[in-house]
């Protein structure tokens, strides 16, 4: 008789129902009308607890930076001009306060921009200091929730980690090395950012109120001043500090950044301070609800994640190796000054205003809907180029970094967001066949071309009703047939002793997308997924085996689409990733995103 | 975990991919469930998709705290047996007020192998507190204390119906599954 292990295992493993395609999307239809028909009918979103410590919405923080700002400009009449702050009573107050509580805000917001997005995320915490007994913290969720408590405690020397969603816990012992930087502060730390604020070369703000008591600011814009160490570099950075006129204790600091080139403000807040407040010992004791189990060490991608130096070496020579870095050498020609089909990219585009990516994607459509067709335009632009820059005249590399050069200016021009980037796109398209024309057994030149052509065209539209989805012929069509060339060659140089790389792994995984979901041949996509599956362990992709390669196999031979990826893809992508969505997994649109796209488990790599 | 408390946040901030990707992550074991509590691919399909269709809804007033796994396991059970209710009352009544509806047939929209169907027949042959409990731990993972929770018992009984139904299962499947 078999014994009870086995039983379990056998249900565990071979207890399976899985929805055939049929099912599938009849189910996920209705979800999906279901959705669209709450968010319709839905009330107001409900309003957090009124008692929890982190309740202010990004439109409360707006709020309220919108009071600080009226109250300044009001400030004249409301203060009496003899008050007087003295800034280094202040310093010499917070260095000397042995416990004190806050909380801390992370904001996060991109927009309102003139290429469309405007986007809020909010987390936060509320925080303990006690020089004696160490530091609590509560993180609480989006909705007010308590996610976590993290304990750090001086007199047992340990960290302790409670996470509530996931009933688990963890304790690590603190080294030396950890006690003596808490005691020294930490650059994220509003104590240090205060004497940092304060020791430096500031402005002052003049008067406000914040929650009703009458405050006085200083602001200090070099982010050189918030760490010894070198700052990553900065569009916009501002650090201000807020202190309660009569207290002259700090009520408000905030640091707020624009990394370089992003389109992403990073807001954090330190408000509801209580200094000097007594921290009783107990604060400082975890406890454990019951049931909570310890935290199992956390293994995401362990199975890739190189652990030698050969190992490391192998994946950046293979796994990692930069998609589009054949041309990472060429000068890009500037192309601001070129003007094509007519079309003035200097005029004023339709302003956006894009909450989400429905939103992003059904403007899209709008847009997509008033361009002209790529072959309708075709013969034009290339007399334009010819007349303009001598495309006719150019080698491969010249053509590739003129079609660079044009797909950047596209998206410049906000891409499939706009009425006047799209003779750059078609540009781009024209210039790379050029050069796919000249080298057709380049793989790196078809990519090119490939990527061109992406630029311009999605895979389909996104219509309201959601049903007379509108497919793109390029996709099973032209983009088809050039993944499929790059195969067949592929499959010929490996012959020759070739030893494929990650780039192959993405043209091939293309092809197989573009088989399975655009033209539904299945015996094509079995055909390529079997040629990866034996290529697995000398390519070294052998941790996309059984997470897609075999089930997408296992779909092909039995006839079926495939409806999962083969691919990593970073689920946190929300929301501007969304306005590159409907593209094939290895776009790569501007040249700004390409870092971003790297798959999560082969980010530890250099050279991306 | 991590990346299902991703998918709550994100789900309940109106991201659409985030219901499409926990649609897809955990629509074949809830199907898995519904069909070994039901053994009728049919009804099994409707509990499925009612589920679903009730999570899409309650995005404005979503609050799990637990595990969305958990969550859903939870739906399909209490579904299964409003359904179990319904056909006891029907049966007593002995009148079909069902309506009659033209559907695709099961095996068009489930896919299941040889060994699973004989591992449903076996287990849908457990009685019902026992069968809730084999499935719920094995195929969603859940805590006992969870289970209990759902059952209204003590942990005790739980442990004991799930040993009894492995017990049964063992006798039930002896020869017949390969291993």
């Amino acid at each position: 008789m078999k014994p009870i292990k086995k039983i379990e295992e056998k249900i565990q493993r071979k207890l399976h129902v899985s929805a055939g395609p049929v099912l599938h999307d009849r189910i996920l239809t209705n979800i999906r009308l279901a959705d669209e028909q709450s968010a319709k009918t839905a009330m107001a979103p409900a309003k957090p607890i009124p008692t929890r410590m982190i309740r202010k919405r990004p439109i409360e923080v707006f709020a309220i930076a919108a009071a600080v700002v009226v109250a300044l400009l009001l400030s004249v009449r409301l203060f009496d001009s003899t008050t007087n702050v003295t800034w280094a009573n202040v310093l010499e107050k917070v260095t000397g306060f042995k416990t004190y509580c806050f909380r801390t805000r992370q904001v996060e917001t991109t927009g309102p921009r003139p290429d469309g997005f405007e986007f809020a995320k909010e987390g936060g915490s509320k925080r303990y200091y006690s020089e004696t007994y160490g530091s609590f913290t509560e993180n609480y969720q989006d909705d007010g929730e308590l996610f976590m408590r993290m304990y750090t405690l001086l007199q047992k020397k340990e960290s302790v980690t409670i996470c509530y969603p996931l009933e688990t816990y963890s304790r690590r012992p603190l080294t030396a090395a950890q006690i003596r930087k808490f005691h020294q502060n930490t650059p994220k730390h509003p104590k240090q950012i205060i004497t940092r604020i304060l020791e430096a070369d500031y402005t002052e703000l003049g008067k406000a109120v914040i929650e009703g008591k009458p405050v006085r600011g200083v602001e200090i814009r070099d982010p050189k001043a918030l760490s010894n160490v070198p700052t990553p570099p900065v569009d916009d950075f501002s650090m201000r500090l807020w202190i309660d006129v009569e207290t002259e204790l700090p009520v408000w600091v905030e640091i707020s950044a624009v990394p370089k080139g992003s389109s992403r403000r990073g807001t954090k807040i330190f408000d509801q301070f209580k200094w000097g407040v007594p921290l009783a010992a107990a604060l400082f004791e975890p406890e454990i609800p019951a049931g909570f189990e310890p935290e199992k060490p956390t293994t995401f991608y362990s199975d890739s994640a190189p652990k030698t130096d050969a190992a490391e070496a192998f994946a950046a020579n293979t796994q990692a190796e930069p998609y589009l870095s054949d041309f990472d050498h060429l000068v890009l020609p500037n192309v601001s000054g070129v003007t094509l089909l007519g079309l003035d990219p200097a005029k004023a585009q339709t302003e956006l205003r894009l909450r989400n990516h429905e939103d992003i994607w059904r403007a899209q459509d709008a847009f997509l809907a008033k361009w002209p067709r790529y072959q309708e335009v075709a013969g034009q632009l290339v007399g334009q180029l010819q007349a303009q820059l001598g495309v006719e005249q150019m080698t491969v590399e010249e053509l590739v970094a003129l079609g660079i050069a044009l797909r950047e200016r596209f998206w410049k021009l906000r891409g499939s967001l706009s009425d006047s980037a799209y003779p750059y796109g078609y540009a781009a398209r024209l210039v790379t066949k050029m050069a796919h024309e000249q080298a057709p057994d380049n793989p790196a030149v078809t990519d090119q071309y490939v990527e061109s052509i992406m630029t311009a065209e999605v895979c389909a539209s996104h219509p309201e009703d959601d049903q007379s989805r509108g497919r793109n012929p390029v996709y099973p069509g032209l983009l088809t047939d050039l993944r499929r060339q790059q195969f067949e060659r592929l499959k010929v140089r490996i012959k020759q002793g070739y030893v494929p790389k990650w780039k192959d792994y993405v043209r091939c995984h293309d092809l197989i997308i573009l088989l399975n979901s655009h033209g539904e041949d299945y015996a094509g996509a079995l055909a390529v997924a079997r040629w990866l599956i034996a290529q697995a362990e000398s390519a070294g992709w052998t941790y996309y085996m059984d997470k897609w390669l075999v089930p997408a196999e296992k779909a092909f031979a039995a006839g079926e689409g495939y409806r999962g990826g083969l691919f990593m893809y970073d689920p946190d992508s929300f929301p501007e990733e969304n306005r590159y969505a409907r593209r094939l997994f290895s776009f790569q649109g501007p040249a700004q995103r390409r870092a971003t796209i790297l798959p999560m488990h082969l980010r530890h790599l250099k050279g991306w | 975990m991590l990346e299902d408390e991703i998918l709550k946040w994100k789900f309940k901030r109106g991201d659409n991919g985030a219901l499409t990707l926990i649609y897809e992550k955990y629509l074949d074991s809830m199907l898995t469930l519904a069909m070994g509590l039901l053994n009728d691919a049919g009804v099994a399909e409707d509990v499925v998709q009612d589920v679903f269709v009730s999570f899409a809804q309650s995005r404005h007033h979503f609050r799990v705290q637990g595990s969305l796994s958990g969550y859903l396991a939870t739906s399909v059970v209490n579904r299964v047996r409003d359904h179990q209710r319904w056909q006891r009352r029907r049966a007593l009544r002995n009148i079909d007020c069902r309506p009659s509806v033209e559907t695709s047939s099961p095996e068009q929209v489930v896919i299941l192998g040889e060994q699973a169907r004989i591992l449903i027949r076996a287990v849908s042959d457990l009685p019902e507190e026992q069968r809730e409990v084999v499935l719920l731990r094995l195929k969603t993972g859940m805590k006992y204390r969870d289970i209990a929770k759902l059952q209204q018992t003590s942990v005790n009984t739980v442990l004991s119906r799930y040993r009894y139904g492995l017990e049964r299962l063992r006798s039930m499947l002896n020869g017949e599954v390969e291993p």
